[in-house]
Protein backbone atom coordinates (compact mmCIF):
# COMPACT_ATOMS: atom_id res chain seq x y z
CA UNK A 1 0.00 0.00 0.00
CA UNK A 2 1.10 3.76 -0.34
CA UNK A 3 0.30 6.48 1.74
CA UNK A 4 0.13 10.02 0.72
CA UNK A 5 0.92 12.84 3.52
CA UNK A 6 -0.49 16.02 2.50
CA UNK A 7 0.05 18.94 5.09
CA UNK A 8 -3.45 20.88 5.37
CA UNK A 9 -3.33 24.89 4.41
CA UNK A 10 0.69 24.21 4.87
CA UNK A 11 1.67 28.15 4.49
CA UNK A 12 -1.47 29.21 6.09
CA UNK A 13 -0.42 25.92 9.15
CA UNK A 14 3.09 27.05 9.15
CA UNK A 15 1.77 31.09 10.43
CA UNK A 16 0.00 29.70 13.07
CA UNK A 17 2.65 27.72 14.73
CA UNK A 18 3.91 31.07 16.41
CA UNK A 19 1.15 32.68 16.12
CA UNK A 20 -1.56 30.60 18.04
CA UNK A 21 -3.74 33.56 18.69
CA UNK A 22 -4.74 33.31 15.39
CA UNK A 23 -5.78 29.01 15.67
CA UNK A 24 -9.65 29.14 14.34
CA UNK A 25 -9.26 32.83 12.96
CA UNK A 26 -8.49 33.24 9.04
CA UNK A 27 -5.51 33.73 7.65
CA UNK A 28 -4.41 33.92 4.21
CA UNK A 29 -0.58 33.98 2.45
CA UNK A 30 0.22 35.94 -0.27
CA UNK A 31 2.41 34.89 -3.31
CA UNK A 32 5.43 36.59 -4.16
CA UNK A 33 5.27 40.50 -4.29
CA UNK A 34 1.95 40.01 -2.50
CA UNK A 35 0.54 39.87 -5.59
CA UNK A 36 -2.59 37.28 -4.77
CA UNK A 37 -3.69 34.27 -2.12
CA UNK A 38 -1.38 30.86 -2.43
CA UNK A 39 -2.79 29.71 0.62
CA UNK A 40 -5.71 29.94 3.04
CA UNK A 41 -6.79 28.71 6.32
CA UNK A 42 -10.02 26.80 6.31
CA UNK A 43 -11.49 29.95 8.38
CA UNK A 44 -10.61 31.86 5.30
CA UNK A 45 -11.80 29.29 2.40
CA UNK A 46 -15.12 29.82 4.58
CA UNK A 47 -15.19 33.30 3.60
CA UNK A 48 -15.18 32.71 0.13
CA UNK A 49 -11.76 33.58 -0.72
CA UNK A 50 -10.66 31.97 -3.72
CA UNK A 51 -7.05 30.70 -4.34
CA UNK A 52 -5.09 33.41 -7.01
CA UNK A 53 -7.53 36.00 -6.03
CA UNK A 54 -5.59 39.34 -6.82
CA UNK A 55 -4.72 40.82 -3.28
CA UNK A 56 -4.92 44.44 -4.51
CA UNK A 57 -8.58 43.74 -5.32
CA UNK A 58 -9.48 42.06 -1.71
CA UNK A 59 -8.08 44.35 0.35
CA UNK A 60 -11.71 45.67 1.28
CA UNK A 61 -12.92 42.18 2.10
CA UNK A 62 -9.97 41.15 4.24
CA UNK A 63 -10.33 44.18 6.25
CA UNK A 64 -14.00 43.56 6.68
CA UNK A 65 -13.62 39.67 7.83
CA UNK A 66 -10.57 40.86 10.05
CA UNK A 67 -8.79 38.30 7.71
CA UNK A 68 -4.97 38.25 8.69
CA UNK A 69 -2.43 38.45 5.98
CA UNK A 70 1.01 37.39 5.15
CA UNK A 71 3.52 37.61 2.91
CA UNK A 72 5.58 34.64 1.97
CA UNK A 73 8.02 32.86 4.37
CA UNK A 74 9.74 30.27 2.03
CA UNK A 75 12.35 30.48 5.08
CA UNK A 76 9.99 29.59 7.65
CA UNK A 77 8.11 27.07 5.41
CA UNK A 78 11.18 25.27 4.32
CA UNK A 79 11.62 24.86 7.87
CA UNK A 80 8.50 23.40 8.65
CA UNK A 81 8.80 20.95 5.61
CA UNK A 82 12.66 19.73 6.38
CA UNK A 83 10.67 18.67 9.90
CA UNK A 84 7.57 17.25 8.80
CA UNK A 85 9.75 15.45 5.87
CA UNK A 86 12.62 13.60 8.49
CA UNK A 87 9.61 12.90 10.93
CA UNK A 88 7.88 11.04 8.08
CA UNK A 89 10.84 9.76 6.73
CA UNK A 90 12.14 8.25 10.02
CA UNK A 91 8.48 6.28 10.69
CA UNK A 92 8.19 4.64 7.25
CA UNK A 93 10.42 2.62 5.02
CA UNK A 94 10.85 4.65 2.39
CA UNK A 95 8.94 8.53 1.02
CA UNK A 96 9.10 10.02 -1.64
CA UNK A 97 9.42 13.97 -1.17
CA UNK A 98 6.64 15.02 -3.79
CA UNK A 99 6.48 18.52 -3.22
CA UNK A 100 7.31 21.23 0.28
CA UNK A 101 3.75 19.70 1.81
CA UNK A 102 3.58 16.23 0.35
CA UNK A 103 5.32 13.00 0.64
CA UNK A 104 4.46 9.42 -0.46
CA UNK A 105 5.13 6.76 1.59
CA UNK A 106 5.68 3.72 0.95
CA UNK A 107 3.54 1.58 3.79
CA UNK A 108 4.46 -2.08 2.90
CA UNK A 109 5.23 -4.24 5.77
CA UNK A 110 2.78 -2.24 8.09
CA UNK A 111 0.52 -3.52 10.15
CA UNK A 112 -2.75 -1.89 11.23
CA UNK A 113 -2.34 1.15 8.36
CA UNK A 114 -5.26 2.87 9.84
CA UNK A 115 -4.22 3.04 13.48
CA UNK A 116 -0.67 3.74 12.28
CA UNK A 117 -1.20 6.51 10.15
CA UNK A 118 -3.66 8.00 13.00
CA UNK A 119 -0.53 8.24 16.08
CA UNK A 120 1.63 9.28 12.74
CA UNK A 121 -0.59 12.15 12.05
CA UNK A 122 -0.80 12.80 15.85
CA UNK A 123 3.16 12.80 16.54
CA UNK A 124 3.43 14.99 13.36
CA UNK A 125 0.90 17.55 14.74
CA UNK A 126 2.34 17.42 18.45
CA UNK A 127 6.08 17.44 17.15
CA UNK A 128 5.73 20.78 15.00
CA UNK A 129 2.14 21.63 15.16
CA UNK A 130 1.34 21.33 11.28
CA UNK A 131 -2.12 19.65 10.69
CA UNK A 132 -1.50 16.78 7.87
CA UNK A 133 -3.82 14.12 6.21
CA UNK A 134 -2.81 10.82 5.03
CA UNK A 135 -4.71 8.34 2.31
CA UNK A 136 -3.47 5.40 2.11
CA UNK A 137 -4.48 3.12 -1.27
CA UNK A 138 -2.80 0.64 -3.22
CA UNK A 139 -1.85 2.95 -5.80
CA UNK A 140 -0.57 6.79 -5.67
CA UNK A 141 -3.35 8.40 -8.05
CA UNK A 142 -5.48 6.47 -5.27
CA UNK A 143 -4.09 7.87 -2.48
CA UNK A 144 -4.51 11.01 -3.82
CA UNK A 145 -7.99 10.60 -3.77
CA UNK A 146 -7.93 8.95 -0.26
CA UNK A 147 -5.96 11.78 0.71
CA UNK A 148 -8.83 14.34 -0.49
CA UNK A 149 -11.40 12.01 1.47
CA UNK A 150 -9.40 12.40 4.89
CA UNK A 151 -8.97 15.87 4.13
CA UNK A 152 -12.72 16.97 3.69
CA UNK A 153 -14.51 14.28 5.29
CA UNK A 154 -12.57 12.32 8.65
CA UNK A 155 -12.24 13.59 11.88
CA UNK A 156 -9.16 11.68 12.12
CA UNK A 157 -7.59 13.00 9.08
CA UNK A 158 -7.01 9.79 7.70
CA UNK A 159 -8.66 7.79 5.08
CA UNK A 160 -7.68 4.45 3.97
CA UNK A 161 -9.28 2.65 0.42
CA UNK A 162 -8.61 -0.93 0.24
CA UNK A 163 -12.22 -2.14 -0.29
CA UNK A 164 -12.88 -2.47 -4.17
CA UNK A 165 -16.88 -1.82 -4.23
CA UNK A 166 -16.09 1.03 -1.36
CA UNK A 167 -13.49 2.65 -3.64
CA UNK A 168 -16.22 2.48 -6.63
CA UNK A 169 -18.53 4.23 -4.75
CA UNK A 170 -15.97 7.25 -3.28
CA UNK A 171 -14.56 7.88 -7.35
CA UNK A 172 -18.21 8.16 -8.25
CA UNK A 173 -18.35 11.65 -6.56
CA UNK A 174 -15.01 12.12 -7.29
CA UNK A 175 -14.85 15.26 -10.38
CA UNK A 176 -12.63 14.15 -12.77
CA UNK A 177 -10.81 17.97 -13.07
CA UNK A 178 -9.94 16.72 -9.01
CA UNK A 179 -7.84 13.69 -10.34
CA UNK A 180 -4.14 14.01 -9.92
CA UNK A 181 -2.83 14.98 -13.55
CA UNK A 182 -5.85 15.64 -15.10
CA UNK A 183 -5.69 19.72 -15.98
CA UNK A 184 -8.13 22.46 -17.54
CA UNK A 185 -7.55 20.90 -21.14
CA UNK A 186 -8.36 17.27 -19.72
CA UNK A 187 -11.21 18.14 -17.95
CA UNK A 188 -12.76 20.31 -20.55
CA UNK A 189 -12.29 17.08 -23.25
CA UNK A 190 -13.63 14.52 -20.71
CA UNK A 191 -16.66 16.70 -19.77
CA UNK A 192 -17.74 17.28 -23.44
CA UNK A 193 -17.19 13.29 -23.88
CA UNK A 194 -20.03 13.23 -20.81
CA UNK A 195 -17.26 11.68 -18.15
CA UNK A 196 -17.86 13.70 -15.11
CA UNK A 197 -16.46 11.86 -12.26
CA UNK A 198 -13.52 9.75 -11.81
CA UNK A 199 -15.60 6.09 -11.65
CA UNK A 200 -16.73 6.94 -15.34
CA UNK A 201 -13.39 7.34 -16.35
CA UNK A 202 -12.68 3.95 -15.01
CA UNK A 203 -15.25 2.65 -17.23
CA UNK A 204 -13.72 3.62 -20.53
CA UNK A 205 -12.00 1.32 -22.99
CA UNK A 206 -7.99 0.96 -22.51
CA UNK A 207 -7.97 1.55 -26.16
CA UNK A 208 -9.95 5.19 -25.82
CA UNK A 209 -7.68 5.99 -23.12
CA UNK A 210 -4.52 5.80 -24.45
CA UNK A 211 -5.81 7.65 -27.71
CA UNK A 212 -7.19 10.59 -25.67
CA UNK A 213 -5.25 11.10 -22.44
CA UNK A 214 -2.04 9.01 -23.82
CA UNK A 215 0.23 6.68 -22.13
CA UNK A 216 0.48 8.73 -18.96
CA UNK A 217 -3.36 9.17 -18.74
CA UNK A 218 -4.25 5.13 -19.18
CA UNK A 219 -1.73 4.44 -16.55
CA UNK A 220 -3.52 7.02 -14.29
CA UNK A 221 -6.63 5.20 -15.11
CA UNK A 222 -5.20 1.77 -14.37
CA UNK A 223 -4.01 3.21 -10.79
CA UNK A 224 -7.89 4.26 -10.03
CA UNK A 225 -8.09 0.93 -10.98
CA UNK A 226 -6.12 -0.66 -7.89
CA UNK A 227 -3.11 -1.38 -9.99
CA UNK A 228 -0.22 0.13 -9.10
CA UNK A 229 1.69 1.54 -12.46
CA UNK A 230 3.71 4.61 -11.02
CA UNK A 231 6.62 3.63 -8.71
CA UNK A 232 8.21 5.21 -5.81
CA UNK A 233 11.28 7.14 -6.48
CA UNK A 234 13.08 7.16 -3.05
CA UNK A 235 14.18 10.60 -1.86
CA UNK A 236 13.04 14.08 -3.83
CA UNK A 237 11.58 13.23 -7.21
CA UNK A 238 13.93 14.61 -9.18
CA UNK A 239 12.98 17.54 -11.07
CA UNK A 240 12.31 18.04 -15.16
CA UNK A 241 12.87 21.74 -14.91
CA UNK A 242 13.89 24.17 -12.53
CA UNK A 243 12.37 28.15 -12.88
CA UNK A 244 13.24 30.98 -10.70
CA UNK A 245 11.04 34.19 -11.84
CA UNK A 246 9.82 36.87 -9.99
CA UNK A 247 7.43 40.30 -10.63
CA UNK A 248 10.09 43.43 -9.40
CA UNK A 249 9.50 45.35 -6.31
CA UNK A 250 9.74 48.42 -8.82
CA UNK A 251 9.88 48.12 -12.20
CA UNK A 252 13.76 48.51 -14.38
CA UNK A 253 14.47 50.94 -17.10
CA UNK A 254 17.78 49.93 -17.69
CA UNK A 255 20.47 46.76 -18.89
CA UNK A 256 22.46 46.60 -15.96
CA UNK A 257 19.38 46.82 -13.14
CA UNK A 258 17.72 43.75 -15.93
CA UNK A 259 21.11 42.30 -16.13
CA UNK A 260 21.41 42.09 -12.11
CA UNK A 261 17.98 40.31 -11.46
CA UNK A 262 18.66 38.40 -14.28
CA UNK A 263 21.56 37.04 -13.15
CA UNK A 264 20.33 36.27 -9.29
CA UNK A 265 18.06 34.52 -10.73
CA UNK A 266 20.43 32.19 -12.68
CA UNK A 267 22.37 32.05 -9.95
CA UNK A 268 19.35 30.56 -8.01
CA UNK A 269 18.92 27.87 -10.29
CA UNK A 270 22.22 26.75 -10.39
CA UNK A 271 22.42 26.43 -6.73
CA UNK A 272 19.07 24.56 -6.89
CA UNK A 273 20.79 22.49 -9.48
CA UNK A 274 23.48 21.41 -7.36
CA UNK A 275 21.75 20.90 -3.93
CA UNK A 276 19.69 17.90 -6.52
CA UNK A 277 23.43 16.96 -7.95
CA UNK A 278 22.10 17.99 -11.59
CA UNK A 279 22.94 19.45 -14.56
CA UNK A 280 20.84 21.05 -16.94
CA UNK A 281 21.18 21.68 -20.68
CA UNK A 282 19.25 24.08 -21.51
CA UNK A 283 18.54 27.51 -20.00
CA UNK A 284 15.89 29.91 -21.20
CA UNK A 285 15.21 33.33 -20.26
CA UNK A 286 12.23 35.39 -20.29
CA UNK A 287 11.84 39.49 -20.03
CA UNK A 288 8.41 40.88 -19.55
CA UNK A 289 7.27 44.74 -19.28
CA UNK A 290 3.51 45.41 -17.70
CA UNK A 291 0.69 44.71 -19.45
CA UNK A 292 -1.81 46.20 -17.79
CA UNK A 293 -0.26 49.68 -18.35
CA UNK A 294 -2.05 51.58 -21.20
CA UNK A 295 0.39 54.12 -21.22
CA UNK A 296 3.89 52.23 -21.81
CA UNK A 297 6.12 53.34 -24.25
CA UNK A 298 6.16 49.63 -25.70
CA UNK A 299 3.96 46.45 -24.71
CA UNK A 300 7.14 43.95 -25.13
CA UNK A 301 7.86 40.63 -24.02
CA UNK A 302 10.87 37.97 -25.35
CA UNK A 303 12.47 34.94 -24.17
CA UNK A 304 15.55 33.27 -25.82
CA UNK A 305 16.52 29.51 -25.36
CA UNK A 306 20.39 28.72 -24.92
CA UNK A 307 20.85 25.08 -25.70
CA UNK A 308 24.56 23.71 -24.02
CA UNK A 309 27.34 21.51 -25.34
CA UNK A 310 27.62 19.82 -22.11
CA UNK A 311 24.71 19.68 -19.21
CA UNK A 312 26.72 22.22 -16.04
CA UNK A 313 25.29 23.53 -12.82
CA UNK A 314 28.50 25.81 -12.75
CA UNK A 315 27.24 29.48 -11.90
CA UNK A 316 29.53 31.12 -13.45
CA UNK A 317 28.57 29.41 -17.28
CA UNK A 318 24.85 29.77 -16.41
CA UNK A 319 24.95 33.57 -15.56
CA UNK A 320 27.12 34.45 -18.24
CA UNK A 321 25.49 32.34 -21.06
CA UNK A 322 21.63 33.84 -19.87
CA UNK A 323 23.51 37.84 -20.08
CA UNK A 324 24.88 37.03 -23.64
CA UNK A 325 20.98 35.78 -24.51
CA UNK A 326 19.49 38.73 -22.56
CA UNK A 327 21.90 41.05 -24.25
CA UNK A 328 20.10 40.01 -27.82
CA UNK A 329 16.74 40.20 -26.87
CA UNK A 330 16.80 43.73 -24.66
CA UNK A 331 15.26 46.63 -26.08
CA UNK A 332 16.37 49.93 -24.44
CA UNK A 333 12.87 51.45 -24.97
CA UNK A 334 11.17 49.63 -22.48
CA UNK A 335 10.56 49.65 -18.48
CA UNK A 336 10.41 46.06 -17.20
CA UNK A 337 8.34 44.14 -14.79
CA UNK A 338 9.29 41.08 -14.49
CA UNK A 339 12.15 38.40 -15.30
CA UNK A 340 13.05 34.67 -15.04
CA UNK A 341 15.23 31.90 -15.89
CA UNK A 342 14.26 28.39 -16.52
CA UNK A 343 16.78 26.00 -16.56
CA UNK A 344 15.82 22.36 -18.04
CA UNK A 345 16.72 18.95 -19.98
CA UNK A 346 18.26 17.85 -16.30
CA UNK A 347 20.36 15.44 -15.83
CA UNK A 348 22.10 13.59 -13.02
CA UNK A 349 25.54 15.32 -12.61
CA UNK A 350 27.38 11.63 -12.56
CA UNK A 351 25.73 11.21 -16.16
CA UNK A 352 27.12 14.18 -17.59
CA UNK A 353 29.72 13.28 -20.35
CA UNK A 354 32.43 16.11 -21.34
CA UNK A 355 33.07 16.83 -24.71
CA UNK A 356 36.27 16.39 -26.23
CA UNK A 357 37.34 20.52 -25.84
CA UNK A 358 36.84 20.46 -22.13
CA UNK A 359 40.20 20.93 -19.60
CA UNK A 360 38.99 18.76 -16.98
CA UNK A 361 41.64 20.81 -14.78
CA UNK A 362 39.17 23.78 -15.17
CA UNK A 363 35.92 21.90 -14.53
CA UNK A 364 37.39 20.96 -10.95
CA UNK A 365 38.24 23.94 -10.26
CA UNK A 366 35.70 25.43 -10.87
CA UNK A 367 33.63 22.63 -9.25
CA UNK A 368 35.54 23.62 -5.82
CA UNK A 369 34.60 27.66 -6.24
CA UNK A 370 30.70 26.63 -6.71
CA UNK A 371 31.17 24.05 -3.45
CA UNK A 372 32.82 26.76 -1.72
CA UNK A 373 30.01 29.16 -2.70
CA UNK A 374 27.43 27.19 -1.69
CA UNK A 375 29.27 26.10 1.99
CA UNK A 376 29.39 30.05 2.54
CA UNK A 377 25.72 31.15 1.49
CA UNK A 378 24.62 27.44 3.59
CA UNK A 379 26.04 29.17 6.44
CA UNK A 380 25.91 32.80 6.60
CA UNK A 381 22.42 32.91 4.14
CA UNK A 382 21.34 33.43 0.79
CA UNK A 383 23.45 35.12 -1.37
CA UNK A 384 25.79 36.91 0.77
CA UNK A 385 28.77 35.11 -2.03
CA UNK A 386 27.49 36.63 -5.16
CA UNK A 387 29.01 37.53 -8.17
CA UNK A 388 29.69 41.06 -8.99
CA UNK A 389 27.02 41.16 -11.52
CA UNK A 390 24.23 40.15 -9.39
CA UNK A 391 24.91 43.70 -7.54
CA UNK A 392 23.25 44.86 -4.17
CA UNK A 393 21.02 47.20 -5.49
CA UNK A 394 17.52 45.86 -3.96
CA UNK A 395 15.04 48.28 -6.05
CA UNK A 396 14.22 44.66 -7.90
CA UNK A 397 13.55 42.87 -5.40
CA UNK A 398 10.14 41.33 -3.72
CA UNK A 399 7.76 43.34 -2.10
CA UNK A 400 6.61 41.56 1.26
CA UNK A 401 5.13 44.27 3.07
CA UNK A 402 3.56 41.32 5.61
CA UNK A 403 6.65 39.37 6.31
CA UNK A 404 6.29 37.45 9.41
CA UNK A 405 9.94 36.41 11.13
CA UNK A 406 11.95 33.56 10.31
CA UNK A 407 11.24 32.05 13.76
CA UNK A 408 13.57 29.16 13.15
CA UNK A 409 16.62 30.07 11.20
CA UNK A 410 17.49 33.20 12.24
CA UNK A 411 18.81 33.91 15.38
CA UNK A 412 17.39 37.60 15.49
CA UNK A 413 13.97 36.60 14.74
CA UNK A 414 13.77 33.85 17.66
CA UNK A 415 10.32 33.90 19.10
CA UNK A 416 10.16 36.25 22.32
CA UNK A 417 8.02 35.00 25.04
CA UNK A 418 7.07 37.76 27.46
CA UNK A 419 6.13 35.75 30.42
CA UNK B 1 19.25 24.04 13.86
CA UNK B 2 21.13 21.51 11.77
CA UNK B 3 19.07 18.38 11.12
CA UNK B 4 22.51 16.64 10.02
CA UNK B 5 25.69 16.08 12.03
CA UNK B 6 28.86 17.23 11.83
CA UNK B 7 31.91 16.48 9.91
CA UNK B 8 35.02 15.30 12.01
CA UNK B 9 37.47 17.95 11.36
CA UNK B 10 40.54 16.97 9.39
CA UNK B 11 42.78 19.17 8.48
CA UNK B 12 44.67 18.55 5.20
CA UNK B 13 48.33 18.27 5.27
CA UNK B 14 50.26 19.00 1.90
CA UNK B 15 53.45 17.43 3.02
CA UNK B 16 56.01 16.31 5.55
CA UNK B 17 55.27 14.09 8.75
CA UNK B 18 51.88 12.26 9.15
CA UNK B 19 49.60 13.58 11.93
CA UNK B 20 49.98 11.23 15.04
CA UNK B 21 46.33 12.22 16.26
CA UNK B 22 45.17 11.08 12.20
CA UNK B 23 44.28 7.66 13.23
CA UNK B 24 42.43 8.98 16.62
CA UNK B 25 40.54 11.63 14.99
CA UNK B 26 36.91 11.95 16.96
CA UNK B 27 33.74 14.40 16.04
CA UNK B 28 34.23 17.55 17.41
CA UNK B 29 31.68 18.33 20.17
CA UNK B 30 28.52 19.46 18.89
CA UNK B 31 26.47 21.84 21.06
CA UNK B 32 23.79 20.94 19.06
CA UNK B 33 23.97 17.28 19.26
CA UNK B 34 24.22 17.74 23.39
CA UNK B 35 21.35 19.72 23.61
CA UNK B 36 19.07 19.17 20.77
CA UNK B 37 17.79 15.10 21.25
CA UNK B 38 15.24 15.26 18.59
CA UNK B 39 15.66 18.28 15.97
CA UNK B 40 12.51 18.36 14.38
CA UNK B 41 10.72 18.80 17.14
CA UNK B 42 12.67 21.80 19.05
CA UNK B 43 12.49 24.77 18.67
CA UNK B 44 14.51 28.04 20.15
CA UNK B 45 12.94 31.32 22.00
CA UNK B 46 14.18 34.10 24.08
CA UNK B 47 12.87 34.54 27.36
CA UNK B 48 11.14 37.44 28.26
CA UNK B 49 10.59 38.73 31.77
CA UNK B 50 11.37 38.42 35.43
CA UNK B 51 8.71 35.80 36.90
CA UNK B 52 11.35 32.52 36.58
CA UNK B 53 14.21 34.27 38.03
CA UNK B 54 14.31 31.97 41.25
CA UNK B 55 14.63 29.00 39.43
CA UNK B 56 17.23 30.83 36.88
CA UNK B 57 15.59 31.64 34.15
CA UNK B 58 16.39 35.40 33.08
CA UNK B 59 15.46 37.81 30.94
CA UNK B 60 17.02 37.15 27.64
CA UNK B 61 18.18 33.97 28.48
CA UNK B 62 17.29 31.39 24.96
CA UNK B 63 14.68 28.38 25.78
CA UNK B 64 15.26 25.46 24.44
CA UNK B 65 12.03 23.79 23.64
CA UNK B 66 11.10 20.12 22.88
CA UNK B 67 7.23 19.51 21.61
CA UNK B 68 8.06 15.73 21.27
CA UNK B 69 7.66 15.55 25.29
CA UNK B 70 5.01 14.92 27.58
CA UNK B 71 4.99 17.43 30.49
CA UNK B 72 5.16 15.98 33.66
CA UNK B 73 5.11 17.47 37.11
CA UNK B 74 7.62 20.09 37.86
CA UNK B 75 8.52 20.36 34.46
CA UNK B 76 9.29 23.71 33.08
CA UNK B 77 6.67 24.31 30.44
CA UNK B 78 5.92 26.72 27.53
CA UNK B 79 1.91 27.20 27.05
CA UNK B 80 -0.65 28.83 25.48
CA UNK B 81 -3.26 30.55 27.15
CA UNK B 82 -5.94 32.35 25.90
CA UNK B 83 -3.44 32.80 22.70
CA UNK B 84 -0.31 34.24 24.58
CA UNK B 85 2.49 32.67 25.25
CA UNK B 86 3.45 32.17 28.82
CA UNK B 87 7.05 30.12 30.40
CA UNK B 88 6.06 28.51 33.72
CA UNK B 89 6.38 25.46 35.93
CA UNK B 90 3.64 22.66 34.87
CA UNK B 91 1.78 20.95 37.97
CA UNK B 92 -0.80 18.74 37.52
CA UNK B 93 -3.13 17.30 40.07
CA UNK B 94 -6.08 14.92 39.73
CA UNK B 95 -8.40 18.06 39.99
CA UNK B 96 -6.78 20.29 38.26
CA UNK B 97 -3.71 22.24 36.48
CA UNK B 98 -1.59 24.81 37.80
CA UNK B 99 1.01 27.05 36.07
CA UNK B 100 3.59 28.10 38.70
CA UNK B 101 5.64 31.27 38.55
CA UNK B 102 9.22 31.24 40.23
CA UNK B 103 9.04 34.53 41.82
CA UNK B 104 7.15 35.69 44.67
CA UNK B 105 5.64 38.98 42.82
CA UNK B 106 3.66 36.71 40.55
CA UNK B 107 0.25 34.57 40.64
CA UNK B 108 0.14 31.15 40.65
CA UNK B 109 -2.00 30.33 37.02
CA UNK B 110 -5.11 27.85 37.97
CA UNK B 111 -5.99 26.46 34.81
CA UNK B 112 -10.10 26.74 34.71
CA UNK B 113 -11.99 23.51 32.44
CA UNK B 114 -13.35 26.21 30.00
CA UNK B 115 -9.70 27.80 29.35
CA UNK B 116 -8.30 28.00 26.52
CA UNK B 117 -4.84 26.42 27.05
CA UNK B 118 -2.40 24.32 25.36
CA UNK B 119 1.07 22.89 26.34
CA UNK B 120 3.20 24.29 23.50
CA UNK B 121 6.58 22.43 24.52
CA UNK B 122 8.57 21.39 27.52
CA UNK B 123 11.88 23.29 27.77
CA UNK B 124 14.58 21.35 27.88
CA UNK B 125 17.57 23.81 28.18
CA UNK B 126 18.16 27.14 28.95
CA UNK B 127 21.46 29.20 28.34
CA UNK B 128 22.69 32.59 29.48
CA UNK B 129 25.06 34.85 27.73
CA UNK B 130 27.26 36.77 30.05
CA UNK B 131 29.15 39.15 27.86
Amino acid sequence: MIALADCNNFYASCERVFRPNLNDKPVVVLSNNDGCVIARSNEAKVLGIKMGEPAFKSRDIFDRNGIHVFSTNFALYGDFSNRVMSILSDSVPSIEIYSIDEAFMNFRGIPNQEEFAIELRKKILQWTGIPISIGIAPSKTLSKVANSIAKKKRKNGVCILMDKHETLEYLKLFPVSNLWGVGRKFSKMLEKNGIHNAYELTQKSDNWLQKYMSIVGLKMVKELRGESCFDMVNGWSRKKSIMTSRTFGHEIDNFKGLAQALSTYASMCAAKLRKEKSCAKSIHIMIFTNPFKQNYRMNYKASKTIILDTPTNDGLEIVSRCIDALRSIYRPDCIYKRAGVIVSDIVPQSQVQLTFFHQHADIEKRHHLMAAVDKLNDGFGRMKVRFAINGFEKKWHLRQEKLSPCYTTRMSDLLRIKY
Amino acid sequence: MQLKSPKPYLPKIMAGFPSPAEDFTELSISLDQALVKNPPATFMAYAEGESMIDIGIHHGDIVIVDRSLTPCNGDIIVAVLEGGFLIKQFSKTKTHIRLIPHNSKYPIIYIKEDSDFQVWGVVVHSIRSYR
